[in-house]
């Protein structure tokens, strides 16, 4: 009886199973197969954008018989999710810093053909979206945004003081001693000089603008320890020594300058605009008495460095060509300029035809794009590797500044030990 | 022999069976862990100086490793014992507090972790946090709180201890509800001393508990993470990279998995041998408390 009933449930059980498969059959051919599509995309602090996107992505979605489940990662969380999405075995589409993706090309796909069907219609990449997405001449991510780093300034402060926004840096450094007033609680400058990301771009700027490099042009050679690079190095000291730069700025994250400046505790700090973003919702007042710029010119000339995202699909996605045809949707030239003017400058095009609309041209973010065509990919002069993005993202440039304040090395010697620590990896 | 021995005897053999059964995994890892560091450790022997080597002897060769573990260690013998020293006072005052006012006390440990960081990052900041709020108060200097390393290693102890030591002392405040009580009335007719009372009563029912929550917090303390990259990120300089920011950098920001999974595994012999020491502690008090 017992091994009756095991057969007439076996029985049942295959029944159930041919009729499921008969009736998933009968929705139509395969071009009527319904499509899931994951995305993971970077959340951005102008939130108006996160919102636009999921709208974009549901509304493509519904249009193409396919199902999209959208994953916002926190910025916090960059670091962790990305690397996660990365080493998991699944996943489809997704936004990374171009920097993170360029170092798993392995775990990605070759999106040349992508590129070249998608360029025509926007003219092209900036320099470093280009850089930042090719390795060896293939394409490993399509460049989508940069977050544009410019130099803030209380205006009211600079007006007050009789002078003028500067275009060196030897003219800011004079600004940021003058803006100094201890008795106010107001510093100059306000930038971390530890391990937040805000100091990494910082530095790297004024080392290429006093004409320093942390790698050769052949991508190998160390060049850290050096005459320009210590010229930098003590730009930054004597604007600490001053006063110009809060005591405490060594234990700075990547929040705090933002924090301050939107607290009126600091005149001038160099940042990614979603200073702008949230003073003009919290505070109308200061941000009436915003100016931003370009990074003054040091003596090597003006330079920049930005964090860049670009699109990536997985090696092993099932949905790659339903994501090429999301990409397509999403890299129309109007819908890109209209993410761009909803953004109010938190990202910056890297598409060139994006990059000349005139939110970019007149008004406040001229400078947001300038800081994108000048940018330089990690590991400039040379070409971007695996031990540039290691060291940037280590922040081991920045020791530097530790081992002079806290263990009172001289600023040659801090660069020598610093040095011999990025040659480790770049041997490695 | 009886039917009664032979069922013991039997209950026995299946427990020993079981802890075997649960113990081979972890004991096989053991010795696969000992044998790719034997390997790593030969490596370097073989070649001192190459260039290209596997993540467990990069991780040998680093001397930022050797610099983070010893911070570690620092970390955590300096939080564990101030634990203690806080919480059994705490745990008298929890005794003799009002009930409805007991739960207060426990606040520390339930807030979220990334909460109670952020809320110590702003009482530290340097420009108009708390603490130099309060100093200009009294005319003193601000300090740099989290820009200088002792003070900001002082700090992430502090914020450790400050977290865990209300659950220390909620837990012990049973264990001395006997204080007082009968057993210490009758010895205190017996003439003994409050000092004899202490070591003959009070501790060796109070030392087990001890060693448990020594044994959590030394594994809550060599892995914390939160705390630490929320406050300093592992700096200022090294100063607070201890293990858990060390793999993580290595991890997540360098893109080498293996070299975060390898710091733990070479720290784990030196973290292994704290536990069994611990653990051996609190076997020997089981058995005197039991006594």
């Amino acid at each position: 009886m017992r091994v009756l009933s095991v057969h007439r449930s076996a029985i049942a059980a295959a029944s159930l199973a041919l009729v499921f498969s008969a009736a998933s059959g009968c929705g139509g051919g395969n071009d009527a197969r319904r499509h899931t599509l994951s995305i993971v995309f970077v959340e951005s602090w102008g939130q108006d954008v996160n919102s636009h996107f999921m709208k974009l992505a549901t509304d493509w979605g519904r249009q193409n018989n396919t199902d999209v489940q959208v994953d916002v990662i926190p910025i916090r969380e960059l670091d962790l999710k990305a690397t996660a999405w990365l080493q998991a075995p699944r996943g489809d589409l997704a936004l990374l810093p171009q920097n993170l993706a360029m170092v798993n090309t392995d775990k990605l796909r070759d999106l040349s053909a992508a590129v070249t069907k998608l360029e025509g219609s926007f003219g092209g990449f900036y320099n470093i979206g280009e850089q930042m997405a090719r390795l060896d001449g293939t394409w490993y991510n399509i460049p989508y945004y940069a977050w544009p780093h410019v130099w803030f300034y209380r205006k009211d402060l600079v007006d007050a003081a009789g002078a003028s926004l500067p275009s060196t840096l030897a003219e800011a450094a004079d600004l940021a001693k003058r803006l100094t007033d201890r008795k106010s609680d107001v510093y100059g400058l306000g930038i971390g000089l530890g391990q937040d990301e805000d100091f990494s771009m910082f530095l790297q700027t004024i080392i290429w603008a006093f004409g320093g490099k942390v790698v050769q042009a052949d991508g190998k050679t160390v060049a850290l320890n050096s005459p320009e690079v210590l010229a930098a190095v003590n730009y930054i000291m004597d604007l600490y020594r001053a006063g110009a730069i809060p005591p405490g700025a060594l234990g700075w994250d990547g929040a705090t300058n933002n924090n301050l400046f939107l607290g009126k505790k600091i005149a001038i700090t160099a940042n990614a605009l979603s200073i702008d973003y949230v003073a003009k919702r919290r505070d109308p007042t200061l941000y009436q008495a915003i100016a931003h710029s370009a990074y003054p010119a040091g003596p090597a000339g003006r330079f920049a460095f930005v964090q860049t995202f670009g699109w990536v699909i997985k090696k092993n996605s099932q949905e790659a060509e339903t994501a090429e045809r999301f990409l397509s949707f999403l890299y129309d030239d109007a819908r890109l300029k209209e993410l761009f003017r909803i953004g109010e400058g938190a990202i910056a095009p890297l598409q060139k035809s994006a990059g000349a609309d005139r939110m970019w041209s007149e008004g406040r973010y001229a400078d947001a794009i300038n800081s994108v065509e000048v940018a330089r990919p990690l590991g400039w002069p040379g070409p971007f590797t695996r031990a540039a993005a290691e060291v940037f993202n280590r922040r081991l440039v920045n020791g530097i500044f530790a081992k002079v304040i806290n263990d009172k090395e001289d600023p040659a010697a801090a660069i020598a030990a610093v040095t011999e620590e990025i040659r480790r990896v770049y041997s490695q | 022999m009886t039917t009664t021995t032979a069922a013991r005897e039997h209950q026995r053999d299946r427990r020993r069976s079981l802890l075997l059964f649960l113990l081979a995994p972890g004991a096989a890892f053991v010795v696969a862990v000992g044998f790719l560091l034997a390997l790593a450790v030969w490596e370097i022997w073989v070649e001192p100086s190459a260039h290209r080597t596997s993540t467990l002897s990069a991780t040998l060769r680093d001397p930022d490793f050797w610099w983070t573990l010893e911070r570690t260690a620092l970390f955590a013998a300096l939080v564990v014992p101030l634990k203690w020293a806080l919480a059994l006072p705490l745990a008298r005052i929890i005794r003799t507090a009002p009930e409805k006012l007991r739960w207060a006390f426990i606040l520390p440990w339930v807030i979220p972790p990334g909460v109670a960081t952020l809320a110590w990052f702003w009482l530290f900041y340097d420009v108009g946090g708390g603490a130099n709020l309060v100093l200009a108060k009294f005319g003193v200097e601000s300090r740099a709180w989290l820009g200088t390393p002792r003070s900001a290693f002082f700090i992430c102890a502090a914020l450790n201890v400050w977290r865990e030591v209300p659950l220390w002392a909620t837990a012990m405040a049973p264990s001395i509800s006997g204080f007082g009580g009968p057993l210490e009335h009758m010895a205190k007719l017996d003439g003994l001393s409050q000092r004899e009372r202490r070591r003959l009563l009070v501790r060796p029912r109070l030392a087990p508990l001890f060693w448990a929550l020594c044994l959590l917090s030394l594994i809550w303390s060599i892995g914390e993470f939160e705390t630490v990259w929320l406050l300093t990120r592992g700096g200022p300089g090294n100063a607070t990279e201890f293990l858990s920011v060390y793999a993580f950098r290595h991890a997540f920001l360098s893109q080498i998995l293996g070299r975060g999974a390898a710091a733990y595994l070479v720290a784990l012999p030196f973290v292994a041998v704290s536990i069994v020491a611990v653990l051996t502690m609190y076997s020997s008090a089981v058995e005197r408390a039991r006594t």
